[in-house]
């Protein structure tokens, strides 16, 4: 350093001072993480999965939550499916950045939790956008029983650039992921429309660990979801259940495993 | 019922529609596509927290005169940093066990106040602080006065990525200035730091800290220093980057070194892809 420059007026802090880079320091300042809401649930309906099947598929899941209400707090989570596949087509096809794709098909997401929302309104069920979910969840929760949300994270022109080809790797289910980690959630259950992972023979299995999942092909789940799993805080697992599949989600918000598990491992 | 999507020569909107999007074809068909630079000659400054806006006036007022003189040549987008503030609502929020979610929207905010403050130092020039999400009205502000000022934290907020030790958001306003500069495809991605680049050790607290000029992600990464300039974030995401292959480093409190920085020159440390 040259010249006389004076020193940084300082705010005393254990980080005072410092780059935030040093790995020592930083560790200091480590504390065991508080569980914000340790009674939450998260759900996350699948967009491909379960809301592109229509009306069919999804009343009776809806009855299903509705049923699942009493004595729970939810936090419903929706996927984006296929018009997000497609306002991705036209976007890439324009030669758009990774940044300006991710916002795009969060819009779908955001549509199909509008519409899971109005279904729920009777019984106290709104849509609340990220703002409030990261600021007011639990005055809402205070309030009712459920609240809906978009699963897609809110990273839109600050998405990562991909290790592979331009699609946003941020998308419903690390979204989900990273949200119920940071609230300390009770479960993390994602509603597709198979049983599960599947072994050799086609059955699916009830446990696997993360790191199976991560190699392996025809994961239901998005690729990010199980390697964010093993550096989460709070969460050690999360279930894939068959929302085609009637009981399947009462029975897992009860605590059942009717899916796979998939556990830090 | 595709439109655009289906007629390119990949087939990719059909593979869109029927496949996995972590699927390999999917994503080599994606990479295949030629891409367009958004903002293409726009130089992405990142004006340091602690290491200038927390110094005052003697630090502030001569780079706030180097962008003023930078005006009619350059087109910037100002991001800041957070700084000093940042660190002991950090210190106090991770003492509080408060998870990275909560820790990423205080340092936003501070980030935040330091985008307004040199927003009120560079008015008179006609530069606007810009808010989150305003790609909508940035092009026109950036092509009527040539610079906007935004608070360099991205809006990861609760769900900011949890570093695999502590509670300190990995991803802080050195990742969220490159990740504007990467999206938008600019032309160059400039830190403002205190120091002349990155130091083989930190040069304030290790007076036989060598300077290094230039270096690669993969070499930097591979000396593991106990302590670098940049987010170590950003190298990870340097790794991927299409558009911003490099980013430099340089020290505000030298004259003209920006400025030079921006005319291309070496004048700090760069950090290639």
């Amino acid at each position: 350093m040259t010249g006389p420059v004076p020193d940084a007026s300082h705010v005393p802090s254990l980080l005072m001072r410092q780059t935030l880079l040093d790995r020592e320091l930083v560790k200091a300042a480590e504390q065991p993480v508080l569980r914000l809401l340790p009674w939450l649930d998260v759900v996350v309906i699948g967009g491909t999965a379960i809301i592109d099947r229509g009306p069919e598929i999804i009343r009776p899941l809806v009855e299903e939550v509705r049923g699942a209400l009493r004595g729970r707090k939810l936090l419903i989570l929706t996927g984006a499916g296929i018009r997000a596949r497609h306002v991705l087509g036209v976007g890439l096809d324009l030669g758009l950045p990774t940044g300006a794709l991710s916002a795009l098909a969060a819009t779908e997401a955001e549509m199909n939790g509008h519409m899971i929302a109005a279904l729920l309104a009777a019984d106290g069920v709104s849509y609340i956008p990220h703002g409030t979910v990261a600021r007011q969840l639990a005055t809402h929760l205070a309030a009712c029983p459920a609240v809906v949300s978009n699963a897609y994270p809110p990273y839109g022109p600050y998405e990562f650039p991909t290790a592979a080809g331009r699609i946003p790797s941020h998308r419903t289910d690390a979204g989900a992921l990273l949200l119920a980690d940071a609230l300390g959630a009770r479960t993390l259950i994602y509603v597709k429309d198979v049983d599960g992972i599947h072994d050799e023979t086609g059955r699916a299995r009830t446990r696997v660990p993360a790191s199976a999942v991560l190699g392996s092909n025809g994961s239901p789940v998005d690729r990010l979801a199980p390697e964010l799993l093993g550096r989460a805080k709070h969460m050690r697992e999360f279930q894939i259940i068959n929302g085609l599949v009637r009981g399947a989600l009462p029975a897992a918000l009860d605590g059942e495993t009717v899916g796979t598990v998939v556990h830090v491992g | 019922m595709m439109t655009s999507a289906s007629r390119t020569g990949t087939g990719l909107g059909s593979l869109l529609m029927s496949r996995s999007l972590d699927d390999a074809e999917v994503l080599a068909a994606t990479a295949a596509l030629p891409d367009e630079r958004v903002l293409p000659d726009v130089h992405v400054l990142k004006i340091g927290g602690q290491s200038l806006l927390d110094r005052g006036r003697s630090a502030v007022f001569p780079v706030v005169e180097e962008i003023v003189g930078a005006l009619g040549s350059y087109r910037l987008l100002i991001g800041t940093g957070g700084g000093t503030r940042a660190r002991h609502a950090y210190s106090l929020a991770a003492g509080l066990g408060l998870p990275t979610g909560v820790l990423s929207d205080i340092g936003s905010a501070v980030a935040g106040q330091n985008a307004t403050m040199l927003g009120h130092l560079l008015a008179k020039h006609g530069v606007p602080v810009v808010g989150g999400g305003a790609m909508a009205s940035l092009p026109l502000k950036v092509a009527e006065v040539g610079a906007a000022i935004f608070a360099g934290m991205p809006p990861y907020d609760m769900w900011q990525h949890v570093p695999d030790e502590g509670v300190i958001p990995p991803y802080r306003t050195d990742a969220g200035c490159f990740l504007v500069a990467e999206t938008y495809g600019c032309h160059s991605m400039i830190f403002v730091k205190d120091e002349d680049g990155l130091y083989t050790a930190n040069p304030k607290s290790d007076p036989s800290a060598q300077l290094i000029p230039e270096i690669t992600v993969r070499e930097l990464l591979a000396r593991d220093l106990p302590d670098v300039i940049v987010e170590r974030s950003v190298l990870d995401l340097m790794r991927h980057a299409r558009f911003v292959r490099s980013i430099q480093i340089v020290n505000g409190l030298r004259p003209s070194l920006l400025t030079r920085a921006l005319a291309g020159e070496h004048v700090g440390t760069i950090i290639s892809a």
